[in-house]
């Protein structure tokens, strides 16, 4: 009987290639959409890990909602050894991270300085790449600072110059420290550009009398691991070190940390979802019309088929079963067009910065890579292909019962 | 027991206000391995019976018989379900799958009721080269006459060695030559096989062949001549 399918389903053929090339254009599509999207999503997670400071977080309990520079984690050296001791856990970085006002001679400049260990990858973001002039992390001068492009424009300075950080200490005085232009960076980003400055760790602690304490604890966790479960085994980890110390900390998630990333991100997904179903739709009423117009059009046979001895079930299937082998085509073809896009895409890429001028921000992040590629996810493929091959043969239901239930004595009336 | 029983049939179709009454009280037997016909002119309820002797409609009072099944109280799937085994069916025209060869549609019937490939072959070639369409049997019904098109539905309904072969005016598009040849054919194999024939025309040169005619008239049996020797026009 599948041959027989086979043979219906190409008696009209111009109508079954545009039938199943509009399903395949439309998957195919759908499919680049679905692998374009999820790396945007994935290229979105990792600039709120970036702008967040790791996957997973510690900072003294309650920094994160109040950017306080008087909390903060009291024996980094202790909680960072635990934490470095649970699985999955690939880094722990300590930063100094101090809201504050940077003056010139002439001017000041409201900043963020983040206090990096030396080595290098200490910042996930790679300060010594953006280093426009100047050297950065070696530098000549004692407590080198190094400053976005736009804030050295603002302070109208040059590399060496002094500037002066105003911040409140940890015992809550106002301190001043002096600093000397070791480098000027650009971000790719205007507003880091106009906030971000870095230091040494040592001469942040040194300098606001922090002693060995730091801001934040910045985790990196192997890929694939689940965030919130890996938080757990960390609260966990610092628990059983110290229990004092675990009574002042906060450990927070990049998705707890940033929820209008997750929030934009997921809203971003729904969106494609809705937009891909409402597509299908469409594609669901085209297939059904044209099922129903080709069931119409062989009422003869049915009422034949129907008189031999078949009954209604094995009508009803022998046109699935044309919907199944359509479908299967259609999916076939899509995959191919779908796969290929999703290649080509995954190997030149699309610059965005072309569309956007340069500069893209969502839910308060900084989107550094501006160049969508393409990313192959199994399982929603496979979904889609599973939705798809659903909603054709769901769209040929109505038709092949439709099929079934024509009357063969009437069918026949053709006859005369 | 008679291989067909038809009591009291009668059929009403409605087209809006007017009833039409197509069937008005038909009995009639016909026995295994008869050879006979259904004549009267156009409208006088041929189709009608036919289709109700294999049930593809239903009757609005009486019932039929097929083989001792009730087939006037079955289910439109159980009467296509009954059909596939006891009754082959011819018709006028159309009467094959447009995209299937004069091979597939032969065997279409047995490949239906499942069997085998090995043996549908077997059974289908040999009577394909008796009803003269060797070296045809490749084609598509396109590629056929209107009586080559016919010689393959009645493989068809022979092959599958049904008990009955209801044929409507198998012959009504065919000149009388072919008319002829394709009701000797028919003959010869109801004498062969034993297979009972049932067929409506009204073309006098094919009611000639039939052993029995029965004459209808507004619905109504008018005449039932057996013996085609005595037959009057
Ligand atoms: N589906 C139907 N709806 C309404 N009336 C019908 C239907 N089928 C048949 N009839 C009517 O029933 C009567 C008998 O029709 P039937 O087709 O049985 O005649 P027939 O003897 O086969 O005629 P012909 O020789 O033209 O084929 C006719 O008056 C016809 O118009
Ligand atoms: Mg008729």
């Amino acid at each position: 009987m599948w041959k027989l399918a086979w043979r219906n389903l190409w008696r009209n053929r111009t109508r079954t290639l545009i039938l199943v090339s509009a399903v395949a254009l439309t998957y195919g599509m759908a499919l680049v959409w679905i692998g374009m999207s999820d790396e945007i999503h994935g290229d979105m997670a990792e600039a709120a890990v970036k702008t967040a400071g790791g996957s997973v977080l510690i900072h003294g309990d309650g920094y994160w909602d109040t950017r306080s520079n008087e909390m903060l984690v009291e024996q980094p050296a202790e909680v960072s050894e635990a934490v470095q001791s649970v699985d999955g856990v690939e880094s722990v970085t300590q930063r100094v991270l101090l809201q504050g006002l940077l003056n010139s001679a002439r001017n000041s400049n409201p900043v963020q300085l983040t206090g990096l260990p030396p080595e290098k990858g200490a910042s996930i973001h790679d300060v010594e790449d953006w280093v426009v002039e100047g050297s950065w992390p070696d530098s000549p001068h004692d407590a080198p600072i190094a400053l976005g492009k736009g804030i050295v424009e603002s302070l109208e300075i040059q590399l060496g110059d002094k500037v002066v950080m105003t911040a409140t200490a940890p015992d809550g005085e106002l301190t001043r420290a002096l600093f000397r232009l070791g480098a000027i960076l650009d971000t790719g980003s205007k507003s880091l550009n106009e906030s971000a400055a870095y230091t040494s760790l040592d001469v942040a602690q040194k300098v606001m009398g922090l002693g060995d304490r730091v801001t934040q604890l910045g985790i990196t966790i192997e890929d694939g691991l689940d965030e919130a479960k890996m938080a757990e085994d960390i609260r966990a980890a610092i628990g059983d070190q110290s229990k004092a110390e675990r009574e002042g900390l906060e450990v927070l998630t990049w998705q707890t940390a940033m929820p209008e990333m997750v929030g934009a991100i997921e809203l971003d997904d729904a969106m494609m979802y809705v937009y891909l179903i409402v597509i299908f739709l469409i594609v669901t009423f085209a297939i059904a019309n044209t099922f129903m117009m080709s069931v119409m059009e062989r009422v003869r046979e049915f009422g034949l088929f129907n008189a031999l001895g078949l009954n209604d079930r094995r009508i009803a299937v022998m046109v699935l079963e044309e919907t199944i082998l359509l479908a299967a085509l259609a999916i076939v073809s899509g995959f191919v067009l779908g796969f290929s896009g999703h290649l080509i895409i995954q190997q030149v890429g699309i610059d965005m910065a072309a569309f956007t001028g340069g500069e893209m921000e969502m839910a308060g992040v900084q989107l550094m890579d501006m160049t969508i590629t393409s990313e192959l996810n199994p399982g929603k493929w496979l979904m889609a292909t599973g939705f798809v091959f659903v909603v054709i043969v769901l769209s040929a239901l109505y038709p092949a019962w439709k099929a079934s239930r024509l009357a063969p004595a009437e069918a026949m009336e053709f006859y005369e | 027991m008679s291989l067909i029983e038809v009591s009291g049939v009668e059929r009403t179709y409605r087209q809006g206000e007017v009833e039409v009454h197509a069937l008005r009280g038909v009995d009639v037997t016909v026995e295994g391995g008869e050879f006979s016909a259904l004549a009267g002119p156009s409208g006088s309820g041929k189709t009608t019976l036919l289709n109700m002797i294999g049930g593809l409609d239903s009757p609005t009072a009486g019932t039929v018989d097929v083989n001792g099944s009730r087939i006037s109280d079955m289910d439109r799937s159980k009467a296509a379900d009954y059909r596939l085994h006891h009754i082959g069916f011819i018709f006028q025209a159309y009467n094959l799958v447009p995209v299937l060869s004069a091979y597939e549609n032969a065997e279409f019937v047995m490949m239906l009721q499942g069997v085998p490939k090995a043996e549908r072959r077997e059974r289908v070639v040999p009577m394909l080269r008796e009803v003269g369409l060797e070296g045809m049997i490749d084609r598509k019904p396109s590629e056929l006459s209107g009586g080559q098109q016919q010689r393959v539905a009645i493989v068809r309904a022979l092959a599958s060695r049904p008990k009955l072969i209801l044929a409507d005016e198998p012959t009504a598009n065919l000149d009388s030559e072919t008319s002829a040849d394709l009701l000797d054919l028919m003959l010869e194999l109801n004498q062969e096989y034993g297979t009972t024939f049932l067929f409506s025309s009204h073309d006098e040169l094919v009611l000639e062949r039939a052993r029995r005619v029965v004459r209808l008239r507004s619905g109504q049996i008018e005449s039932d001549q057996r013996d085609s020797d005595e037959q009057v026009a």
